[in-house]
């Protein structure tokens, strides 16, 4: 684990973090692109070191602040998008995001559960 | 005072008084000596070894001994509004092209000359470059074999053991062979959440 980069100041950058982050990733993207000669001390050879942004690991604001997605509202799951189930509560005004049975295999039993079938 | 000045030729005390230094210093950081000890030793060997031995006698000049072993970091002043890195095209300007602000903290609320004057830059973002850290990694005989046990010192029975067993990771490995054929090749995360080192930050909680 390593730690890439410090950022000074009273508030965190939120949005902006993309500034921040230009540095590292023009790094990324020499590592990716080009990769570079790395000794290996343990095989004692000189090889070309790729390496490759994986994960991002961050919680659900954080997320909405690395991927420009709002990640609130009817559409909050940025991988979803428009095909997002969700539900807004009548008088609670309230967006709940149920219908996690569509990810389920089309004949796991629990999509034949009589008391979920509040919502697709 | 051992007077043995002409046994030992300045070349190879010189070389000696380095490498010692370097043991010392990683012994006092084991141990945790305290700074004033540490000098106070120095000074002792100091008098003890021949008489032109180059060891240190303070413990600040024993430490820029060990300066060029550690890795580097950059400064990149920022626009206090997070418009733009002072890098690039960007590295000359005085202030943010977008909103006009300054890049240095203005002493005076004079605003005529305050293109004169130069004070501390208003952000820096202290950037540690990836690319040294891994080398650092490889160059360590340990560090590199464990960067490769994933792939040859593990335990393989199919079960969801490690993040190489994923659908994700065999993914890019189907994708890019040329990638995925060299264990020694990096799958990075990045992870990003509030890093709060001196709780000087909003949030006084501990999370």
């Amino acid at each position: 684990m390593m730690l890439s980069m410090m950022i000074s100041g009273p508030r965190q950058p939120g949005n902006d973090i993309d500034v921040y982050l230009s540095p590292l990733i023009g790094d990324l993207r020499l590592l990716w692109d080009e990769g570079i000669e790395v000794f290996d001390a343990f095989e004692k050879v000189n090889f070309n070191l790729q390496a490759l942004l994986l994960w991002t690991i961050n919680d659900f604001p954080a997320y909405g602040n690395l991927s420009g997605y709002s990640v609130k509202g009817h559409h909050a799951c940025p991988i979803c998008e428009e095909n997002m189930s969700y539900h807004q509560l009548k008088y609670g005004r309230k967006t709940c995001y149920i219908g996690h049975r569509k990810f389920l295999k089309r004949n796991h039993p629990y999509r034949r559960f009589e008391k979920l079938h509040l919502h697709p | 005072m051992i007077q043995s000045q002409n046994c030992i030729p300045v070349v190879l005390l010189f070389r000696i008084c380095q490498q010692y230094c370097d043991y010392l210093i990683s012994k006092k950081a084991r141990n945790g000596w305290t700074d004033k000890s540490f000098t106070e030793l120095l000074e002792l060997f100091h008098q003890i070894l021949p008489e032109s031995n180059t060891l240190p006698t303070i413990y600040y000049e024993a430490k820029k001994i060990l300066c060029p072993m550690g890795v580097e970091y950059r400064k990149i002043h920022v626009c206090p509004n997070d418009c733009i890195l002072y890098r690039k095209e960007f590295e000359g300007l005085r202030k943010c092209p977008r909103r006009v602000v300054s890049r240095y903290k203005i002493k005076y609320n004079d605003s005529d000359d305050d293109d004169m004057k130069k004070g501390p830059p208003a952000k820096v973002l202290w950037y540690l470059p990836i690319i040294p850290r891994l080398r650092r990694f490889f160059a360590n005989v340990n560090n590199a074999k464990n960067l490769t046990w994933h792939a040859n010192g593990r335990k393989c029975d199919g079960l969801l053991r490690h993040a190489v067993d994923s659908p994700q990771w065999k993914k890019i490995d189907s994708l890019y062979l040329e990638f995925g054929r060299d264990p020694r090749n990096l799958r990075l995360g990045l992870p990003t959440d509030r890093m709060n080192p001196y709780d000087n930050l909003s949030s006084k909680h501990s999370s």
